[in-house]
């Protein structure tokens, strides 16, 4: 009888791809990973097919209009874009804002990194696994969107900001301030026990510690930035040059490794210095009006306005030409931090690389884009040694 | 990371460039072939523009005293042609 002998096993690559659509996926994207023994051993994801062209249609609208469509860019972060446009505007008109009215928009701004953040969490949580804790945590969300709702008028687009104050819809007053003091409290009480509950769980702590590393030269040269750069151990927060935030103290939070550890973690620690920050806020907002309708519309050149968002740093550009935009340009965090995923999923076992595509917080409508920093005085980039200089608006 | 342009189509690559020391303000992407080309971005360097040039993409490059919107739309008018000249020949086939 012949002896049986099983075939000489070769490992070969494979290709597994996912997407354009795809159930698991939240937004049309295509992702290939090129496994090898499991170990993915090439990652490529292609974008595009999102691709709405916003800063055409901004083209030739007038400046207060092109403002709101901004807010269109993205679902997550609606206010941070009509912020910076706002924004952009008030730096190329030289237009005044109340100081009631930069406190509104912190909150707002604010707000939005806490509800952000937390859906990373639960996202996070859910493709570990752990439905109670993405359940938990999107039952915290909840009372941020509530207070969202409240002040904004909407849970996702608010329209708060407005060329020289915020609406006077949104305008805070004492019960208003008091409903979001005690939320805060609620909210922070909750947190407080999940961190204390995730961090002793040694489960979810051994399957994210180490894994999807991103090395704090790579995370500069791809440009990351935001809690996915801070997680890597550069401290470098825009906050702390926006003049917003002149009247707040807050701490720069950072993380060590840049694992999917440290990325969570990172976004668990921002969210108590968001509540510092909102407490603060509530604490001293002044008295006075919420909007300066005396400005004028003038031309003015080519307008450079950078802000932090709970992503990273958000760059938006334009031109005023007859009460018009020109030349337009948005650029959201998203871009560099995907580049990051990308190279964070290479060396990854396969079923660590879908978490390696969240740690990044990527945001796909928001068509991903990327920026630089650079010091006002010298021209240079930005590098480790020279964190906290002033930056070119 | 890749982006995907579909067949006769133009985008402007304005949110997608770095800025370290590119001279350019903006880069105007245009897909003139039936097939969808897929191209690498963020944009790092002026090299770049060579390297997709020779893919078949036209790039036209934006500098800060230019009118973004003229080229566009010219870039746009061109196109136009193209897109219906290639209906027309496949109509006839």
């Amino acid at each position: 009888m012949e002896e049986k002998k099983a075939k000489t096993q070769e490992i070969i690559e494979t290709e597994i791809q996912m997407g354009t659509v795809h159930p698991a996926a939240l937004e049309p994207y295509r992702v290939r990973f090129f496994v090898e023994d499991e170990i993915v051993k090439d990652a490529e994801v292609t974008i595009g097919v999102n691709h709405r062209g916003i800063e055409r249609i901004m083209e030739g609208l007038p400046v207060e209009k092109a403002n709101i469509l901004t807010e269109k860019v993205c679902g997550i972060c609606s206010n941070a874009h009509v912020w910076n446009s706002v924004r952009t505007a008030e730096l190329g008109l030289g237009v005044e804002i109340p100081e009631r009215a930069l406190y509104i928009r912190v909150i707002m701004g604010e707000l939005e990194r806490l509800h952000s953040h937390f859906l990373y969490l639960a996202h996070g949580c859910e493709v570990l696994g752990h439905e109670t804790f993405s359940m938990r945590i999107f039952y915290m969300r909840e009372t941020i969107m509530d207070l969202l709702h409240m002040v904004g008028g909407n849970r996702v687009q608010y329209g708060c900001s407005i060329i020289g104050g915020v609406r006077p819809r949104c305008d805070l007053n004492e019960a208003k301030l008091a409903k979001l003091s005690e939320s805060l409290d609620l909210v922070e009480k909750n947190l407080t026990e999940f961190a204390d509950r995730f961090t002793r769980d040694t489960m979810v702590i051994s399957r994210i510690t180490g894994v999807g590393i991103i090395p704090q030269e790579q995370a500069l040269k791809l440009a990351v930035s935001g809690p996915t750069l801070r997680a890597t151990g550069v401290k470098r927060d825009l906050r702390t040059d926006m003049f917003e935030y002149d009247n707040f103290d807050f701490d720069i939070i950072t993380q060590p490794d840049g694992d999917v550890k440290s990325n969570l973690l990172m976004r668990v620690l921002e969210s108590f210095e968001a509540i510092n920050i909102l407490r603060q806020a509530i604490k001293n907002i002044p008295e006075g009006k919420v909007a300066d309708r005396f400005w004028e519309m003038v031309d003015t050149d080519i307008i450079k306005s950078y802000i932090e968002v709970p992503r990273g740093t958000l760059y938006h550009s334009y031109a005023i030409e007859d009460g018009r935009v020109r030349g337009s340009i948005i650029r959201t965090p998203s871009m560099a931090n995907i580049g990051a995923m990308q190279y964070a999923s290479i060396g990854s076992h396969i079923t660590d690389a879908q978490l390696c595509i969240v740690q990044c917080d990527p945001c796909f409508t928001c068509s991903d884009r990327v920026m630089e920093v650079y010091d006002y005085e010298s021209h240079k980039q930005l590098d480790k040694s020279m964190l906290g200089s002033k930056i070119l608006y | 990371m890749k982006f995907a342009l579909r067949p006769y189509h133009v985008i402007s690559l304005g949110g997608y460039i770095v800025e370290t020391d590119f001279p350019y303000r903006n880069l105007i992407v245009v897909n003139k072939t039936a097939e969808t080309i897929k191209f690498e971005i963020p944009v790092f360097d002026e090299s770049w523009i060579q390297t997709h040039r020779d893919l078949g993409l036209d790039v036209i490059t934006v500098s800060d005293d230019e009118s973004f919107l003229n080229k566009f739309k010219k870039v746009q008018a061109e196109l136009q042609v193209i897109k219906s000249k290639a209906e027309k020949d496949m109509v006839v086939k």
